[in-house]
């Protein structure tokens, strides 16, 4: 038993270890330095919120063309796209066939989907980010930000900004107008496959003043209005969620570096209700639906993997992938942009179902209360997480609670630096001692597969 | 359609191996027909029975055996030098890495049935739209769309992530949103037929 | 070498074994081949057969052919056409050598060297639980696709359990799209009819 937890434990370990060093992505050299009349150069940091706080401050209306993987092939698809400050925004497909006349407009809360050759309207939430300023702690926490240089696109000067995860996920590089901070154009990139979304403005113009009404969409007679809010909220915890669906829902035990809960929901779609986790580093996002198995079908797409010995279906979605296994009654679909293996680890260690040993396990590693361990667990930590924080909570003297705050990104290192007294760059460097010498170093069990996941390989 | 192709062509629709027109006028005989939707839900239920069988997993000595298939002829017809120098050039490894053969994916991931397209060829029925059927239509519904909910849903929450291409989310969410509402997309390929 | 001839070549029944000399990377590239298609080989054999040692004998015997004809492969080539329907025929020998086994209508029950398989479905009204447990699934398919002819069969074995597509299918066992279409029809027709109990408690939800 107590083998089989450290064995757990290691294979834990292992995960973070792996993911942490992950596929090397070397990212381009930079460009030569910028012209001598450039002014002082902003700190990559501060190129980046000004990118993010440009919807707040900037009208614009443009063509964006997209290139991105879709029914199977690379494909490239022309958007006219309109924003109108705070956050109004319009989006009308031009090509290809299949797409051209479908409109988007969204106020910053409902999104309205229009398709005219079905007649259709679907009405969602909203697809702007609401909450820009929370997820930039993460951001910058667990992304190199590089400023590779400044480049030249349609006659106007940007910056070239680099993100890339120290964990897993898509890599992107953003040229972020000088002038007005708009993302004039962007590369996103997979570790294992390459550039999987580019995307640019062929033509752009700012300062106009656009009116409302561009941004109201009235359907024609006869159109069917379909309401999909299907993911309502999103600030609910595994345990309150579990009380709302009636069945278990089960928290991942480890994911790779950086990723961490950022809220659950119930979806509900006709009859079927699914429990929804949401994983997120700050810039990439790992889904967990969980449902009772036997609601859902299985896909035809994809293919069929094993799960530890038990039937699941992988499916590679180009910028995401997919992956749906089955547990004890439960159906457990993953999606995100990790690689294919470290889904399989996940949902491996899930199937394992090792939660009362590793409970235990990570209890005694770090003298921690089993009750709290097991509380934290029902709000969505995975165990490295809960290790790091009582490292943190023991190091430091905050309470497990503020830790928590911390650890998730809701608290940044300034914040919690003010609050203790500290000096940003002191604070950090006792995080670091404190999660370092809390790490787990246990002797690798003899069946531990090196490197190699069970389950998926590539040929 | 009329009741009797339909039912010919269930089989294939389950897989979805039909042309368009052939999955919507499968799809609309469905809407009109208990007696084809029962038949539909019991061949979907058999083909999940089979695709959870487990692999049958040989015993180990099966593995030797197959690296060294000369060996058991080999050994009854040859002399023992022969053999032991055939063996020593068959087995440079130790057996033991055998026993943990990994089961591999098939290569092509993408799209194992002609025709799948990448945002989901998930059949659905029409939405709520139908209140007539409604309560059918969901539960008929319910089983058939789990990937592409979910990837509705998961492209919806990207938005939350700084700095992800609007027009991008649009995109996917949108066209998930079209299979949801059971428009199949265009297929990839579909000129082969 | 043509496609013909190559095909010729691994089709002919095994003589005198000559062991080509093989460089290490020969071996090499055939502990991959190996590697990679071994599992599912076996696994086509085994539910094509319905028992262990019928379907060690015929994946040893596919993987003797890939071993005396490794010169003849291309490096990295996808061979599961090729491999399965050496399967597929090797095991129609199969059941030629053996004079009890004919092939059956759809409905009789089919000999294996275990013996008839005359075994009912446990009485699922009587005992409910017995539709979970796995053997009894497990049992129950195996004896219901052997109920099929070994046409009906290597086609349901590719699709549901291995998951080719029709296309993919058609290639590997040589026939038209149709006939993949219209066979496998047939045999989910039997395979539902034989899986009542289960496919009833699979539609209502319950995990079997």
């Amino acid at each position: 038993m107590r083998f089989a937890a450290k064995a757990m434990t290691a294979a834990v370990v292992l995960l973070i270890a792996g993911a942490a060093i992950g596929a090397p992505f070397v990212p381009p050299a930079p460009p030569a330095p910028p012209a001598p009349a450039a002014a002082v150069t902003p700190a990559p940091r501060a190129i980046l919120k000004m990118a993010l706080d440009a919807p707040r401050l900037i009208d614009y209306e443009g063509t964006k063309i997209i290139t991105a993987l879709r029914n199977g092939r690379m494909e490239t698809v022309t958007v006219a796209e309109s924003h109108k400050r705070p956050n109004l925004l319009r989006l009308e497909y031009l090509s290809p066939e299949d797409v051209a006349g479908r409109v988007i407009v969204d106020d910053g809360t409902t999104a309205r989907h229009y398709e005219p050759a079905l007649n259709m309207l679907f009405e969602d939430h909203s697809i702007q980010d609401a909450g820009a300023a929370a997820g930039l702690t993460l951001l910058t926490r667990n992304y190199d930000i590089v400023l590779l240089g400044t480049d030249e696109v349609i006659g106007r000067q940007a910056y070239v900004l680099s993100l890339t995860p120290h964990g897993t996920g898509v890599q992107r590089q953003l040229w972020v107008d000088r002038l007005t901070g708009t993302v004039l154009r962007s590369e996103d990139r997979d570790a294992s496959r390459g550039l999987v979304l580019t995307t640019y403005f062929s033509r752009i113009s700012f300062s106009l003043n656009l009116p409302e009404a561009y941004f109201r969409f009235r359907p024609p007679a006869g159109t069917r209005v379909v309401s999909l809010q299907t993911v309502a909220g999103g600030t609910q915890n595994p345990a309150q969620l579990q009380q709302q669906v009636g069945f278990p829902v089960l928290v991942p035990p480890a994911l790779p570096e950086g990723y961490t809960f950022r809220g659950g929901a119930v979806s509900r779609f006709g009859s079927l209700v699914s429990a929804y986790l949401r994983y997120s580093d700050g810039g990439n996002i790992i889904s967990f639906f969980e449902a009772p198995a036997g609601s859902i079908g299985w896909p035809t797409i994809g293919v069929p993997v094993r799960v530890q010995a038990q039937p699941g279906r992988f499916i590679d979605l180009g910028y995401f992938r997919v992956l749906i296994w089955e547990q004890r009654g439960l159906r457990i679909t993953a999606v995100g942009t990790a690689p294919s293996e470290t889904l399989m680890l996940v949902a491996g260690q899930l199937i394992a179902g090792r939660e009362q040993a590793l409970v235990t396990d990570v209890s005694r590693r770090t003298e921690a209360d089993p009750a709290t361990v097991r509380r934290l667990r029902s709000e969505g930590l995975t165990f490295p997480e809960i290790a790091k924080t009582f490292a943190i909570s023991h190091a430091l003297g905050t309470s497990i609670d503020t830790t928590v705050r911390f650890v998730h990104g809701s608290l940044s290192v300034t914040d919690l630096a003010t609050q203790l007294g500290m000096r940003p760059d002191a604070l950090r460097a006792a995080v670091r001692r404190a999660v370092d010498t809390a790490s787990m170093t246990p002797a690798l069990p003899a069946s531990a597969p090196s490197g190699q996941p069970a389950g998926l390989s590539t040929p | 359609m009329n009741h009797h192709r339909a039912g010919r062509l269930l089989s294939a629709y389950v897989d979805s191996e039909l042309t368009a027109a052939e999955t919507r006028a499968v799809q609309a005989h469905l809407l009109d027909c208990a007696a084809c939707r029962d038949a539909y839900e019991n061949l979907r239920a058999a083909r999940d029975l089979l695709a959870g069988l487990p692999p049958a997993e040989p015993e180990g000595e099966f593995w030797a055996a197959i690296r060294g298939p000369v060996m058991r002829r080999a050994t009854a017809a040859a002399s023992a030098g022969w053999a032991g120098r055939l063996r020593a050039q068959l087995w440079p490894a130790p057996r033991a890495q055998w026993a943990s053969v990994a089961r591999l994916p098939w290569p092509g991931i993408a799209g194992r049935r002609p025709g799948l397209v990448l945002a989901g060829v998930l059949i659905a029925l029409a939405l709520s739209a139908l209140p007539l059927v409604r309560g059918t239509v969901d539960r008929l519904h319910a089983t058939e769309i789990g990937v592409d909910l979910y990837v509705h849903d998961h492209a919806m929450q990207m938005g939350t992530a700084p700095l992800v291409d609007r027009a991008y989310v649009g995109l996917v969410a949108g066209d998930a949103e079209l299979v949801l509402a059971g428009n199949t997309p265009r297929p990839v390929g579909d000129s082969v037929r | 070498m043509s496609e013909t001839a190559a095909a010729l070549a691994l089709m002919a029944p095994p003589e005198a074994v000559k062991a080509p000399a093989y460089t290490a990377e020969e071996l090499a590239r055939y502990d991959g081949i190996v590697q990679r298609y071994a599992r599912h080989v076996y696994n086509i054999a085994y539910r094509m057969t319905g028992n262990e040692a019928d379907a060690r004998d015929l994946s040893q015997e596919a993987f003797l052919r890939v071993y005396r004809a490794l010169r003849r492969v291309e490096p990295g080539a996808p061979l599961e056409s090729w491999l399965y329907r050496i399967v597929s025929n090797l095991y129609i020998d199969l059941l030629r050598r053996r004079p009890k086994a004919r092939v059956e209508s759809l409905d009789a029950p089919i000999d294996t060297p275990r013996g008839e398989l005359t075994r009912e479905f446990p009485d699922v009204a009587a005992n409910p639980e017995a539709v979970f447990e796995r053997e009894h699934i497990d049992g129950a398919i195996q004896q219901a696709l052997g109920v099929l002819s070994p046409d009906l069969r290597m086609v349901v074995v590719l699709s549901d359990i291995e998951g080719f597509a029709y296309e993919e299918i058609a290639a590997i066992l040589r026939v038209p799209l149709g006939t993949v279409k219209s066979r496998l029809h047939r045999a989910r027709q039997v395979l539902q009819v034989r899986l009542r109990p289960y496919v009833a408690a699979r539609r209502r939800g319950w995990q079997v």
